[in-house]
């Protein structure tokens, strides 16, 4: 008898150790995740942000400032996850439903348990790269599900981030040969010296450095290639607009493949033009056509890693990014979580953001922002190789017709144009 | 004794003085019920939870990146915040560290699920290959971005987008973590010899001599399965078209040009492959690692990422100094050092990207949000000062463009057998129909191949068995491309049966083949030496030595009326003055698997076993290995 209730408690006392021990272990071991991570379901509106990966270093930036200020939704602490997605793809899966929307009629409250699950992680807003991503994206959504999503005028309407252009860039030392023997950079400018069949040695230049070589982003890759390919017709065009017909004209795409001869892929990756270069200098490009807040954060790494400084040349006629903040406005997501999201777009938006995002090379939406307000301006600390302050606004390209963008990114052998 | 005879005694003996503590019994077994449930499920939990954790751990610390080789069920609950990576072998091992100090961190999702990063040593081409089903990955980390290129080429081929559609990828977000430009490696005294550092080397100067015959000048580098392997092949393209750019198909399709990459490809050696039946094979299968190659002289040069050199060059330092010898501090080039040369005409660049693969859930389990968090925390993780670092020490350049290269403690400040101010110019990527020729660049530098198939159509294959043959044979055919091969048929079932000799592959003779094969039946006995040595003989009499000559047999049977032995048969093909090499197929649990490893073994050939479910698989398995092989 004794010796049975002996061990009964000898064994719940084991047992109950070890649940003592668990809980110590797991209490010790810790989990020493950020506090973003931290926090549990139920504490925090968790928000996730999908962003155009030009615009997510400062927005991530931003996003981590403002969870650390803990601002309260209402149903709690909100959490801002950033999730980069170039514009094209995000554009693709709005389009495709690949977030899997409620359908047209669907109630968020009359969901079951696990209906619940497929859209917890729906995502709350989008920074697309250009306005003119958002409106696609929202033209497809009404004619699926009878409804504007992302919407123009309102408490929730799009409102614009900050922006950026595309510009030229050239190394200086092989810039200098280039723009002697062909003036000043042009689409027109790299069709020649893409042409020229001893490259260097006949365009005045080092015969080492080879063929003249060109960093563009690819046109499928991303928006700014995307953007490129626009800006190549608009030059080859002389116009501020161009239709579907002429970017697919035979004799512009045996054009632009002659130019694109000299966009040298060297590793595969063409979503980022100056950071190809950053990462494979001269290889990926004598000089190129770049984003200019890509090329202004990576100025620094360009000049340290081939000692040699890239010099800013403004083209005539530019495409404006100005990465809109669009929050979604159907009922996939939570009157607390839109809540949040204009909380975050409200955050960005502050003087002292837009101050920020200038230090990442970007253009604030805020007019009352100049690119020289603040001493760590990426715009005033290159200023002397060539950064401009001001874009003339007249001299963009208009957005492409939506027809525009499947043409071209489905044109995926523009460099072998017959 | 029993718990309820326990308690009534208990309660018959209780001492005096303890009645007010006493539980009534009911409540007693009640208390203890409770008590005991909770205790049990607590216990169980904790149990599992451990369980849990000692597999983890044990899985973290007692193995690295596991190999290809062992494939798992692709299977994951919908919360796993368990990342798996297929990794090139470039960077297994430093990744392998990276991941393992990330997982010390135990970094958890907002739900409370442990982040964790296991790894799987893949090829590139495996990874484009596993990634267009369902892998046991839900990201790859290849050696190049031009692997995720090809994945969404693939990927759109196998499901297009409707008209009007945006195209659809399979890979997801990516990010490159390290760079290294792809050399040409060779040993300082080599390189002096080939001009170097004075004038700059190109890829032509490499190919010259490597296909210039007195020189015995030899060359390596990896086979197409990556990016290393893949710009080797191509260099020998531009260089046989003597141009920089602009390489199209119509370019490298003119007979000149595939002439000129036959040669260069026979002569270079394969580097990182196993063993072979032929001799080439067998010093290819001694080189093991490119340094290895280099430094025992089998190797005159050999294509490799730049890293390839400072990893080399430290290793062989640091041996130097654990021998007394004069290791040097790097600046200067002591003997057996490794240089690194940027050819002259460009180069490609590894580029290491780590992908999300976009996994929908069409063929498997979808990839969980938690994964899509493990992956960005991984990223960040890579992307940190402390990886960066370590990559750099690693030998790789790496992204953050604030690690200065040119200072110490860089490798690339210490080694001055690498620039890092080199290349200076690019050997670009052609269109993807160049690029597929590249991959499967065996099929236009093999030598011409000589097959006579052995087929077993006695009685005992009527039915399913000798129908399968037949679909099998004509697979076999269709994977042999073009018109330079010849075919012929040996039955054995009435006698043994030869179809007239070898057929060129050509129009009519592929008809003819066909018709010879839909035209076999079965019956009668199983002389298969004889058939075998029939197959043997007519090679020989053919006479082509610059062939691959093989024979496949396939049998479910045993010898039972052959008028030759297996040591006749065996005599004969070990003084033949042509090597042939035998496929012995055994069909069935009845065949006689004895004397068909005794066939492979004699003939340098394969041995299987298979049955009507995996023949036709079988036989596309034989062609490959006969046209991979010289």
């Amino acid at each position: 008898m004794k010796r049975t209730r002996v061990v009964i408690v000898a064994v719940l006392s084991a047992a109950a150790l070890l649940v003592v021990g668990a809980l110590v272990w797991r209490t010790l071991g810790g989990d020493p995740a950020g506090p973003v991570l931290n926090a549990s379901r139920g504490e925090a509106v968790r928000i996730q942000v999908i962003t155009a990966p030009p615009a997510a270093p400062w927005v991530q930036a931003a996003a981590d400032a403002f969870n650390a200020e803990g601002e309260n939704a209402g149903d709690g602490v909100i959490a801002v996850e950033i999730v980069p997605m170039d514009g094209l793809a995000a554009l693709g899966k709005w389009e495709r439903d690949d977030f899997a929307a409620l359908p047209a009629g669907a109630d968020r409250d009359d969901l079951s348990s696990e209906e619940f699950h497929t859209i917890e992680t729906y995502p709350t807003a989008w920074i697309a790269d250009s306005r003119f991503l958002v409106d696609y994206a929202n033209e497809s959504i009404r004619d699926r599900l009878g409804r504007d999503v992302f919407l123009s005028d309102g408490q929730y309407r799009v409102r614009l981030l900050a922006e950026t252009v595309l510009t030229w860039g050239l190394f200086r030392d092989r810039g200098a040969p280039l723009l002697e023997n062909l003036g000043p950079i042009s689409w027109s400018t790299v069709h020649k010296a893409a042409s020229a069949p001893t490259g260097w040695r006949e365009l005045g230049g080092d015969p080492a450095w080879g063929h003249f070589k060109f960093a563009v982003a690819g046109p499928g890759e991303s928006v700014s290639g995307f953007a490129a390919t626009v800006s190549a017709a608009g030059a080859y065009f002389e116009a501020n607009r161009v239709s579907t017909e002429e970017v697919t004209d035979q004799a512009f795409r045996r054009w632009l493949g002659e130019a694109m001869e000299a966009a040298a892929n060297v590793s595969g990756d063409r979503r980022s033009a100056a950071e190809n270069v950053a990462l494979f200098g001269f290889a990926a490009g004598d000089g190129g056509q770049f984003l200019e807040s890509e090329l202004l954060r990576n100025m620094e790494g360009i000049q340290t890693r081939w000692q040699e400084p890239m010099i800013f040349h403004y083209p005539k006629v530019t495409v404006r990014l100005e990465y809109p903040f669009a929050i979604w406005a159907g009922g996939e997501t939570s009157a607390a979580e839109k809540n949040a999201a204009l909380a975050f777009q409200r955050f960005l938006l502050s003087e002292a953001q837009q101050r920020r995002a200038l230090s990442f090379g970007l253009r604030p939406s805020d007019p009352g922002v100049s690119v020289s307000a603040t001493e760590d301006s990426l715009f005033v600390r290159w200023q002397r190789l060539g950064v401009r302050e001001e874009i003339p606004k007249a001299s963009e390209m208009q957005p492409p017709e939506r027809e525009l963008v499947t043409a071209i990114l489905r044109w995926d052998e523009v460099e072998e144009a017959p | 004794m029993s718990g309820l005879r326990d308690g009534v005694d208990r309660g018959a003996v209780a001492p005096a003085g303890t009645d007010g503590l006493r539980i009534p019994r009911g409540r007693h077994l009640l208390a203890f019920a409770v008590v005991g449930c909770f205790l049990v499920c607590a216990c169980g939990l904790t149990t599992l939870r451990a369980g849990a954790w000692i597999a983890a751990f044990l899985t973290d610390r007692g193995s690295g990146p596991s190999s290809g080789g062992a494939r798992v069920l692709a299977d994951w609950p919908a919360n796993s915040a368990v990342l798996t990576a297929a990794v090139s072998e470039s960077m297994a091992e430093t990744l392998d560290d990276l991941a393992s100090e990330f997982n010390s961190r135990r970094e958890r999702t907002p739900d409370g699920e442990l982040m964790r990063i296991e790894l799987v040593t893949l090829s590139p081409r495996e990874m484009v290959e596993e990634s267009l089903g369902q892998p046991r990955f839900q990201a790859v980390a290849p050696d190049s971005s031009l692997w995720l290129v090809l994945i969404d080429q693939r990927w759109r081929e196998l499901f297009p987008s409707g008209e009007g559609r945006l195209p659809e990828s399979r890979v997801g977000p990516s990010t490159r973590f390290a760079v290294s430009p792809i050399v040409v490696a060779a040993e300082v005294e080599t390189a002096r010899l080939m001009g170097w550092p004075q004038q700059a080397v190109g890829w032509g100067e490499v190919l010259g001599r490597a296909t210039a015959p007195p020189t015995g000048f030899r060359w390596g580098h990896p086979g197409p399965t990556n990016t290393v392997g893949v710009l080797a092949t191509l260099s020998a393209f531009y260089a046989g078209a003597g141009v920089t750019r602009g390489l199209t198909q119509e370019v490298a399709l003119q007979p000149g040009v595939i002439e000129y990459v036959r040669m260069a490809e026979r002569t270079a050696l394969e580097i990182g492959i196993g063993d072979d039946a032929t001799g080439r094979r067998e010093a290819v299968a001694e080189v093991g690692s490119a340094a290895e190659g280099l430094r025992s002289g089998i190797l005159d040069v050999a294509v490799v990422q730049e890293q390839t050199v400072i990893a080399a060059n430290r290793s062989w330092n640091r041996s130097r100094a654990g021998l007394g010898g004069g290791g040097g501090d790097g600046r200067d080039l002591p003997e057996g050092h490794l240089v690194a040369i940027y050819p002259r005409e460009g180069t490609l660049w590894a580029d290491h990207p780590l992908a999300l693969l976009e996994l929908d859930g069409r063929a498997g389990p979808a990839l969980t949000q938690n994964q899509r968090r493990a992956f960005r925390s991984f990223t960040n993780f890579l992307l940190g000062k402390e990886s960066q670092q370590a990559l750099l020490e690693a030998g790789f350049r790496p992204v953050d463009l604030t690690l200065d290269l040119h200072t110490d403690p860089s490798p690339f400040a210490i080694d001055i057998a690498v620039d890092p101010l080199l290349p200076q110019t690019a050997l670009p990527l052609p269109g993807r129909a160049v690029m597929e020729m590249a991959l499967e660049v065996w099929r236009y530098t093999r030598p011409p191949a000589n097959i006579v198939f052995v087929v077993d159509t006695s009685e005992s294959m009527d039915g399913g068995k000798l129908a399968k043959t037949k679909a099998a044979l004509h697979g076999f055919l269709a994977l042999l491309e073009g018109d330079r091969d010849k075919i012929g048929l040996v039955e054995f079932g009435t006698g043994v049966a030869g179809t007239g000799g070898l057929r060129r592959l050509d129009e009519t003779g592929r008809r003819q083949m066909a018709e010879l094969i839909d035209r076999m039946e079965a019956g009668g006995v199983t002389d298969l030496i004889d058939a075998v040595w029939a197959a043997h003989s007519g090679l020989q009499d053919a006479a082509d030595a610059e062939a691959i000559n093989a024979i496949v047999v396939l049998t479910d049977g045993r010898d039972n009326d052959s008028e030759r032995s297996l040591r006749a048969l065996r005599a004969a093909m070990q003084e033949a003055r042509i090597q042939v090499a035998v496929h012995a197929v055994a069909f069935g649990r009845d065949a006689d698997e004895e004397l068909l490893q005794a066939f492979a073994d004699v003939g340098g050939g394969q041995f299987h076993r298979v049955d009507e479910t995996n023949v036709e698989e079988l036989y596309r398995l034989i062609a490959t290995e006969m046209q991979g092989a010289e």
